[in-house]
């Protein structure tokens, strides 16, 4: 499943200067724990499923003039929030998943759109798609596929912008259901958006914060109890009535987008925190690949056919007790713990993010070279207490780091064997 | 503050990219181009020794932002066109003019203030402005921006603070805007460039002759028709040219000059400069009152169209609570309101207070807006004597009255479902008055009293207290 997740993440560049990253040169006392820790929730979630690329559409990024593609393979620069400069000054550093951009671009001028490549490597991203990313992944180490908002509700009306952003979202999942990477969608928008015209000497003076208007708060109720019941359909039907009515940010057409690329996922989705920053209503989502999707490790134990899957292992393993094991492991069941979210740069590879056991293995010599095919197997779904026990039975005299690689490559095919 | 006009010149030019960084792949872009240079040439000629740029291209939400970084420097790419290139700059502001803008507009009630941040994003339309008017900072510069919520007295407001900040300078003042807005909304190519619309165009032409002729005044107290008829609805209204003539001192006699016009991209461009002078078309006729301080709050959501409305009930009832807890109550927006098309009340009071689906007026009488005179003449003098009046007239003035509160409060006098009515001698006024209200509200059929009492607190012989439907 390429699309792996999508994330409804507000960038109010007040939460970033209330967490005071190194990026960022103001500092802040504190503000906006409810909505700041909330993201941290959904950042462990959706880190942990290891995505290769980050799509964001932010209101932000303004064009009169079709959907832009951000489509240079690295940009670097100083964002200055122009409403709130006094909040958000964030020197930021990105990778752009270019090839994917380009995908993303020919489908939707295929599907009939009006699209732009942004290639200018001097252009300075906009700040919405900044915050959503930094509060979603703060070490920058995934690339990003950043879009513009086209804006239509602006030129023509809300239900111009609706089907425009409904064939960009089909156009989207097109592609990423071709696609290997593993990609997670996010809307860049608060829902309610009326922002207060005066601010506090103190900025972050939580007893001056509080929901514009009590009916914004009603509708922005309205539209989380429909996620939290999986009825995105709804929620895309309601979506002109509640962007007139709640002033919602949502007129940039990402949420519709996002909704759209995703199939209109009828999952409940995680609602993590949903708080006003200077007035406007905030909730942090996700949008985590179904439960229904994966296949629980009771029903492999079942359905299982052992020798076949046993004799794979034994041949790689040239143990004896492997197979015992690994019914061992099965029989005990577990669910796979998510790895937490990063804090370092590829550059090396890290470790710190795998499952205890197999970080111990690191830990205690083995080859770091390793760990690419390590992450790699996690991905596609091998059991992590399967894969440990698979290179734990490697004999002593036969532990070199090819014959591991080789192991752990046989583990994943005879993983990918039992789920087809 | 001294009395000679700071304002040595005004105009306006556009802020999309195309004059700057291609004007040869199209001759109105040329055109534009070579506009600018006759700008430029025209703010030399002025002696002017400060520019002020208001732009339309630099929207803020709280209050309005001044630029006041001494020498801003970065490479500028405009979000929607970078495929044209970058942009370089260095420019020098006047950071002092900028503090003094911005302390000047908080005096006045405004909230402003200044920015002076390294890689502060100024916007395309102030970096197109300034490099073809001011190339080579002959003269520092200051911006302001556009809020997008305000409206007209926040924007005449903020330009009288401008207008107290130059005591002693010779400023040139120009609005970084287009007439029309409407961009095409696909690619095109330099050749198929042209007005939207042909009723753009018309409106767009209507203006130049209007600032051809110098009557900025006009042009301003056009904006709301302007809005709604050439404008792409982006912000709460169009203001720049309440702005340009605020701060130009509000009436018509310039010498106006369109130094070119052209379509850019679909919407309606010009350079135009405003040269102040005397015996040009005529003085300026306020259609509305003139502010010298901002003391609301807004409260925009409040007080307009734009109020929220509780979203309908759901389809499918939540879970219910574990404790048995009152059900939200839909909030229907109850807000007051008040307008100065009305007379001010005389006591703390609004207009309008708006319950539900009802609208409750307070008392109204016949006074006028802004002269408090009364319709038909008061009942008595200054030392209490009394006076013949015209009962019919102030009645008429009355119900004129109530007609602009209810209009200002989305609704009409057709929604008038109750009226209270007090004279203050029913025996001489009751069939004046009674004629009158029937001229009206018989077709309306709304429930009515009518009361006899012993006085207003104004010198008025009747007052209307009405109830409708919001």
């Amino acid at each position: 499943m390429p699309i792996i997740a999508g994330a409804l993440a507000p960038h109010p560049p007040h939460l970033v200067y209330a967490e005071n990253p190194p990026q960022n040169e103001p500092k802040a006392e504190c503000g906006w724990e409810t909505l700041r820790w909330g993201y941290e929730r959904m950042r462990k979630d959706i880190l942990a499923l290891e995505p290769d690329a980050i799509v964001v559409l932010s209101p932000h990024w303004q064009t009169y003039i079709g959907t832009h593609f951000l489509a240079v393979p690295q940009l670097k620069s100083r964002s200055v929030d122009p409403v709130f400069p006094n909040l958000f000054r964030y020197n930021y550093e990105m990778q752009v998943d270019v090839d994917l951009a380009r995908e993303l671009e020919s489908a939707a001028k295929d599907a009939g759109l009006v699209t732009a490549l942004m290639e200018n490597p001097d252009f300075r991203v906009d700040y919405g798609t900044i915050v959503s990313c930094h509060l979603l992944n703060p070490a920058w180490d995934i690339p990003i596929v950043g879009m513009s908002s086209c804006r239509n509700s602006a030129f023509y009306s809300i239900e111009v912008m609706q089907e425009q952003a409904l064939a960009l979202g089909k156009a989207t999942r097109e592609v990423l259901q071709a696609s290997k990477k593993r990609v997670v969608l996010v809307s860049s928008n608060s829902l309610s958006h009326r922002h207060f015209v005066r601010e506090s000497d103190i900025p972050e003076d939580m007893s001056k914060e509080h929901i514009m208007h009590h009916g914004q708060y009603l509708w922005d109720m309205r539209m989380i109890e429909l996620m939290k019941q999986g009825k995105s359909r709804e929620i895309v039907d309601m979506m002109p009535e509640f962007t007139t009515q709640a002033i919602s940010e949502t007129d940039a057409g990402a949420m519709t987008w996002m909704l759209s690329a995703m199939d209109f996922p009828t999952q409940p989705a995680e609602v993590y925190a949903y708080g006003s920053v200077i007035g406007t209503g905030n909730a942090v989502v996700s949008w985590l690949e179904p439960e229904s999707k994966r296949k629980p490790l009771k029903e492999f134990a079942d359905s299982l056919q052992w020798e076949q899957l046993g004799q794979k292992i034994k041949e790689g393993t040239q143990g004896g007790k492997f197979l015992e094991g690994l019914r061992n492991l099965v029989d005990s069941g577990g669910e796979s713990t998510r790895s937490e979210s990063r804090t370092e740069s590829k550059k090396t590879p890290r470790t710190d993010n795998l499952p205890e056991g197999i970080k111990e293995l690191f830990d205690k010599g083995l080859d770091k070279s390793l760990v690419k095919p390590v992450k790699a197997a996690l991905r596609a779904g091998v059991p992590e207490k399967m894969l440990l026990a698979a290179i734990k039975r490697i004999p002593e005299r036969d532990h070199s780091t090819a014959r591991v690689a080789e192991v752990i490559e046989l583990t994943v095919e005879a993983w990918q064997e039992y789920k087809a | 503050m001294s009395n000679e006009n700071p304002i040595v010149l005004g105009g306006l030019v556009p802020g999309i990219p195309h004059p700057l960084l291609c004007p040869n792949k199209n001759a109105g872009w040329l055109a534009l181009n070579n506009g600018f240079a006759r700008a430029r040439q025209a703010i030399i000629d002025s002696g002017a020794d400060l520019l002020l740029l208001y732009s339309t291209m630099w929207p803020s939400v709280i209050g309005h932002q001044i630029q006041a970084r001494p020498e801003p420097e970065w490479v500028h790419v405009d979000e929607l066109f970078h495929g044209l290139g970058s942009i370089p700059y260095k420019f020098r502001i006047d950071a002092p003019f900028g503090e003094k803008f911005a302390k000047a507009a908080q005096a006045r009630g405004l909230q402003a203030r200044t920015v002076d941040y390294h890689g502060f994003p100024i916007d395309t339309g102030s970096v197109v402005a300034l490099k073809l008017l001011n190339p080579d900072n002959r003269i520092p510069a200051s911006i302001v921006s556009s809020n997008v919520y305000s409206d007209r007295a926040e924007t005449l407001v903020l330009a009288k603070a401008a207008r107290d900040a130059m005591e002693g300078r010779k400023v040139a003042v120009f609005n970084v805007m287009t007439l029309s807005n409407r961009l095409f909304t696909d690619w095109i190519h330099p050749d198929q460039d042209r007005i939207h619309s042909a009723k753009d165009e018309e409106w767009n032409q209507k203006l130049l002759q209007f600032l051809g002729e110098g009557r900025l005044e006009d042009v301003a107290q056009l904006s709301r028709t302007i809005q709604s008829s050439i404008r792409v609805h982006k912000v709460v209204n169009f203001k720049p040219m309440w702005f340009l003539s605020a701060v130009m001192g509000q009436d018509n006699n310039y010498a106006g000059t369109v130094h070119a016009y052209a379509p850019l991209y679909g919407t309606g461009a010009a350079v135009v400069t405003l040269v102040p002078g005397n015996g040009a078309v005529g003085l300026k006729e306020f259609d509305e009152d003139d502010v010298e301080v901002f003391s609301g709050d807004r409260e925009v959501v409040a007080n307009s169209a734009h109020a929220p409305l509780a979203p309908p009930a759901a389809e499918t009832a939540p879970p219910a609570p574990a404790k048995a807890a009152p059900a939200p109550v839909a909030s229907t927006g109850n807000v007051t309101v008040n307008t100065a098309k009305a007379p001010d009340p005389v006591g703390a009071y609004p207009h309008a207070r708006r319950q539900g689906d009802l609208l409750f007026l307070s008392g109204v009488g016949p006074r006028q807006p802004g002269t408090n005179a009364i319709p038909g003449g008061p009942i008595r003098d200054s030392e209490g004597a009394a006076l013949d009046y015209d009962i019919e007239a102030q009645t008429q003035a009355v119900i004129d009255n109530i007609r602009v509160i209810l209009e200002a409060s989305g609704s009409s006098l057709d929604k008038v479902i109750d009226v209270q009515a007090f004279l203050v001698d029913m025996d001489r006024d009751f069939k004046g008055y009674n004629k009158v209200y029937a001229a009206t509200f018989e077709p309306i059929q709304a429930t009515r009293t009518t009361i006899a009492i012993r006085a207003l607190p104004t010198p008025i012989a009747v007052e209307f207290k009405v109830i409708a439907k919001a």
